[in-house]
């Protein structure tokens, strides 16, 4: 058989390409008073709610993906705390969030090349939970109940990018946080970052 | 015999209205680890609004331009946890079904979208505000209630692209969890997928 036959067995519809709405996302944990870089979409991850890379560090041909935004969503969990002493710092959730997104940086790498260094607390998760929390509690000296979440839950909150970004089949990408020192939370934290946008592959 | 004179659909005619299909399942404390949507019929307005089980019924069609993902939590009173402790409640158990769910859509044989659960916001819900009073001992009460992003209608994921559903093609939306998760009170809670678009019927 010619080569050219091999094309009526092609399992790509007449070798077309179609585009859908679609997300890749990776989640890494942050260890308290250790942790001074994340590196995501590197590797591939053993479940998907922590990651939907199928090979690691790119995108197999032919499918590409047009970077339209980036969101930063922290799976944290409401947390009971003491209070501080008046005219101290509060350790609580809200206060774990602002640690890591005022002192962290965000970077989008595709190929050898940077393409977009942000502070994290610009680049909001844009979703998550919303929540209404009420406390009954006559302890002496006070207690304390809180969940912090980055930026408002609502999808209007996300940072879209001014100049959309196209990561092309088989080129390397990554997206790194980077602090340039470890911050001590209240607990650990797995950080999910997601690059929102539309996704080329291959109709079939 | 012209059978066209005695047709119950005018002129072969197609209308489009703006609509919504829309299915709900219980998350079921401790146990579940996926729920299929629009495969089963629940006779039940306010569970569903399909006609058919996991199709449209010819010539009906549906171009989604929308998904949403609607976590019916109730507001919760819980015990307040030990300071330095995880806080279950209304809250946390959004949060953690947000956290780890992902939620596919399948057409046909394909799937056409992958998102994290905190992805989809409902868009919709109870909004409100709560206080309470500060008389129970130590370690007290809390009383939350959450939402899947903040109950508003421009807070919803459109599709950058709408996907068109035709007449008596298979499909489905399914939530996953790694793990099942433990729910405050082990009381189970709805979630409602809801596909927001056009809805294609015959002029009758």
């Amino acid at each position: 058989m010619s080569l050219r036959n091999y094309a009526q067995y092609n399992s790509q519809f007449l070798a077309g390409k179609e585009v859908i709405d679609a997300a890749l996302w990776d989640t890494l944990l942050y260890t308290s008073a250790a942790t001074t870089q994340l590196i995501f979409f590197n590797a591939t991850r053993a479940t998907l709610d922590l990651s939907n890379m199928r090979v690691a560090g790119q995108l197999p041909a032919p499918e590409q993906f047009l970077v339209r935004a980036i969101r930063v969503y922290f799976k944290n969990r409401p947390e009971s705390s003491a209070t501080a002493a008046a005219g101290n710092i509060e350790p609580n959730s809200v206060e774990d969030i602002q640690l890591l997104i005022d002192n962290g940086a965000c970077q989008l790498n595709i190929g050898q090349k940077d393409y977009g260094i942000y502070p994290i607390h610009l680049i909001a998760a844009g979703g998550g939970v919303a929540g209404k929390l009420a406390v009954d509690n006559i302890l002496v000296g006070g207690a304390a109940v809180s969940f912090g979440t980055n930026g408002r839950p609502h999808i209007k909150n996300t940072f879209t990018l001014a100049i959309p970004v196209l990561i092309k089949s088989s080129i390397n990408f990554n997206v790194t946080l980077t602090w340039p020192a470890a911050v001590t939370l209240i607990r650990n934290v797995n950080i999910s970052v997601v690059l929102d946008g539309d996704l080329v592959r291959a109709i079939q | 015999m012209n059978y066209q004179d005695y047709a119950s659909q005018y002129g072969g005619a197609i209308e489009k209205i703006g609509g919504v299909l829309y299915d709900t399942v219980a998350y079921v404390t401790a146990v579940s680890l996926q729920l299929i949507y629009f495969t089963v019929l629940r006779n039940n307005l306010a569970l569903s609004n399909m006609e058919l089980a996991g199709t449209l019924a010819s010539p009906k069609a549906f171009l989604i331009r929308g998904i949403r993902v609607n976590i019916m939590q109730h507001p919760f009173s819980s015990a307040r946890a030990a300071a330095g402790q995880v806080q279950p409640g209304a809250i946390d158990n959004v949060a953690q079904l947000l956290n780890t769910g992902i939620a596919t859509l399948t057409i046909g044989a394909k799937q056409y979208a992958q998102f994290p659960l905190w992805m989809l916001p409902a868009g919709s819900g109870a909004g409100g505000v709560m206080a309470s009073d500060g008389d129970v001992a130590d370690p007290g009460e809390i009383q939350d209630h959450a939402s899947n992003g903040e109950p508003d209608v421009f807070n919803v994921r459109t599709l950058s692209k709408p996907i068109f559903i035709g007449p008596q093609i298979n499909f489905n939306v399914a939530l996953t969890w790694p793990a099942a998760i433990t729910l405050a009170g082990a009381v189970n809670v709805p979630i409602q997928v809801i596909l927001d678009g056009d809805l294609l019927r015959p002029v009758q």
